[in-house]
């Protein structure tokens, strides 16, 4: 028998054996930075990907997943690949729709004419759709019930799921399992990644730069990752959360130094360092060339930004 | 995870033992006067449980006047408002708001130089209750109400979208934020009836939409009565379930929005005299967003 291939799912797995106190996630909510931990993480994949199974999701069903970023994502995501089904952000023959809120559900129901195959919507937010009397719709909280009720009838169902994945298994609508394999293997982005390592989990998660530089490169190195407030802007998170690791598109970048008037000298330099959240980055990328003088005003403040195609 | 917890779960001192449909507010033949202006005269009416109701009326027509004698901001000189039993004419406005009765201020009542959290602390006041020596040593007592204090207000925080604020002083806040935080300093203080005083006066129209769907929000999941004073007709009209209509200090017509929007009298009020009932009537009965655009 051919050894099975490695999966998002099956790292989260693994790390939840081998290191199940070990934080890998850190979201902040009320207020404070509440953690969550491998064995936490873990288990709550499991029980979502027992929930979809136990909804009628199989194998290569699109699961449709419309929601900021948050560890329900991730957790949605790595639960649909457990499943062996495929992540998609919308797919008209999604027979599950996993949605953040009131907004996204009434754009569904709207739209149920054209989404055929549309039996489950999911919403993570309850507020403004507690009420709502459609018999499709289910709360996040029930579906990990359901999940578990499913778990304890098919005890071991995804760990035979997890034998049976194969290369060319289709994890998102163009990548394969093989396809997120070699990625990860081949990144530059960060190659040196450990669980010692905090990345901010930033950029729009239905991009796949986004995706390999978060909750990839998190169940694959093990680097703590972090959702900051959703109201809250990138430079207040950056400076709560100091990543060691950290991706910007070119806009990301500019942002984060406009408005910024003052001509950096090297005496400020570890001031502003500080200011930008950016003291302890150790590995510094952007996804696409900056402009020349904006990546010179980076190295005043010693900060070099590399340069790497995420794909 | 954002909040599980509805706002009564947060907030349950809002909770009274009125059953939906019965008088909660009833307002009896109030006259103001100011020297020989008649601010005010005769106006009646009762706020059911769980009811958003709304007053309307021409600038002038005594709205603002009407809430401030809701709130004991003024002593009305006849006539009498009863409050879940008790008589508010007679009170001071902090006693008024120690039987439950919240207010959100048009012209924004904040401090300016304190932070979002501690504007809020400021409506947790009444919950809070322990002595000067508790809080200089910061132990015991004093140490866990802050902190359960904090964590509701926390929610109203994670509820209304101010996290980003929180430690901001609020005089540095724009227009809508600050209007935010005057509604959670009036949520903090888990009012049984609240009162919003022209809560999107000013507004753009996203913010006019995120005050709108608040309250949607705070109806569905505190079902306390509100009364609204506003001059957005499309917001009265949508959300209201009744409405007051006042015109120089006098109640023109009480109704549902549908039967406010149809009344003669109403009509005439906002579009004058020659107006009036000659006039066909208007074929959806929307002429009064009309007049206000």
């Amino acid at each position: 028998m051919t050894p099975a291939v490695a999966t998002i799912a099956s790292r989260i797995r693994d790390r939840a054996r081998s290191d199940p106190q070990g934080v890998a996630l850190r979201e902040k909510s009320l207020g404070i930075w509440q953690e969550t931990t491998w064995a936490r993480y873990g288990d709550l994949v499991e029980r979502t990907a027992h929930g979809l199974l136990a909804l009628g999701v199989g194998p290569r069903d699109p699961v449709a997943l419309q929601c900021e970023n948050r560890p329900e994502w991730l957790i949605a995501d790595a639960g649909a690949v457990a499943a062996r089904a495929v992540t998609a952000e919308l797919d008209p023959g999604a027979r599950v729709l996993i949605a953040e809120g009131q907004e996204q559900v009434d754009k569904a129901l709207a739209g149920k004419a054209s989404l055929t195959g549309l039996e489950w919507i999911v919403y993570l937010e309850p507020r403004g759709v507690r009420d709502y009397s459609e018999p499709s719709l289910l709360w996040w909280p029930e579906l990990l019930a359901r999940g578990e009720g499913h778990r304890a009838e098919h005890p071991g169902l995804l760990d035979e799921l997890a034998a049976e994945v194969r290369d060319d298994d289709p994890v998102t609508p163009t990548l394969t399992a093989g396809d997120v394999n070699a990625a990860l293997r081949d990144q530059a982005l960060h190659p040196d990644a450990g669980p010692g390592d905090f990345v901010l989990c930033h950029l729009p998660l239905s991009q796949t730069a986004a995706r390999l530089t978060s909750g990839w490169l998190n169940a694959h190195a093990g680097v703590q990752l972090h959702f900051g407030e959703p109201a809250a802007g990138l430079a207040q998170t950056l400076r709560e959360v100091e990543p060691s690791l950290f991706v910007g598109t070119p806009g990301v970048w500019e942002g984060l130094v406009a408005g910024d008037g003052t001509r950096p000298r090297r005496l400020y330099a570890r001031a502003l360092r500080k200011r930008l959240g950016m003291r302890k980055c150790r590995s510094a990328v952007s996804v696409a060339p900056l402009a020349p003088e904006l990546a010179q005003r980076y190295t005043r403040l010693g900060i070099t930004v590399r340069t790497v195609e995420a794909i | 995870m954002g909040s599980l917890k509805t706002l009564a779960e947060i907030l349950p001192g809002c909770r009274s033992e009125v059953p939906p449909g019965r008088a909660v507010l009833e307002v009896r033949d109030v006259h103001l006067r100011f020297g020989g202006i008649r601010a005010l005269q005769g106006v009646s009416f009762d706020v059911l449980q769980e009811e958003l109701f709304a007053i309307i009326g021409p600038n002038g027509a005594g709205k603002s006047s009407m809430f401030n004698c809701l709130s004991s901001v003024y002593r009305p000189q006849d006539g009498s408002i009863e409050f879940l039993g008790h008589e508010l004419t007679r009170k001071t406005p902090a006693e008024v708001a120690r039987t439950g009765v919240a207010r959100m201020f048009q012209n924004i009542a904040l401090f300016d130089t304190l932070s979002v959290l501690d504007n809020l602390m400021l409506g947790r006041h009444l919950h809070i209750g322990y002595g000067t020596f508790a809080a200089l040593l910061w132990r015991g007592r004093a140490r866990r109400v802050e902190l359960r204090e904090r964590a509701i207000v926390e929610e109203i925080v994670s509820f209304l979208g101010l996290g980003p604020y929180r430690k901001t002083p609020v005089g540095s806040l724009p227009y809508g934020v600050k209007k935010r935080v005057e509604l959670g300093r009036a949520l903090a203080m888990e009012p049984k009836l609240l009162l919003m005083d022209e809560p999107v006066a000013g507004m753009n129209g996203a913010e006019t939409e995120d005050m709108a769907l608040a309250i949607l929000d705070i109806r569905e999941e505190l079902a306390i009565p509100i009364v609204l004073v506003e001059h957005d007709m499309g917001l009265v009209m949508d959300l209201a379930d009744r409405i007051l209509v006042l015109d120089f200090g006098e109640p023109v017509a009480t109704g549902t929005p549908a039967e406010i929007q149809r009344d003669p009298n109403v009509i005439r009020a906002y579009l004058g005299e020659e107006h009036g009932v000659a006039e066909p009537a208007p074929v959806d009965g929307d002429v009064l967003a009309v007049v206000e655009r």
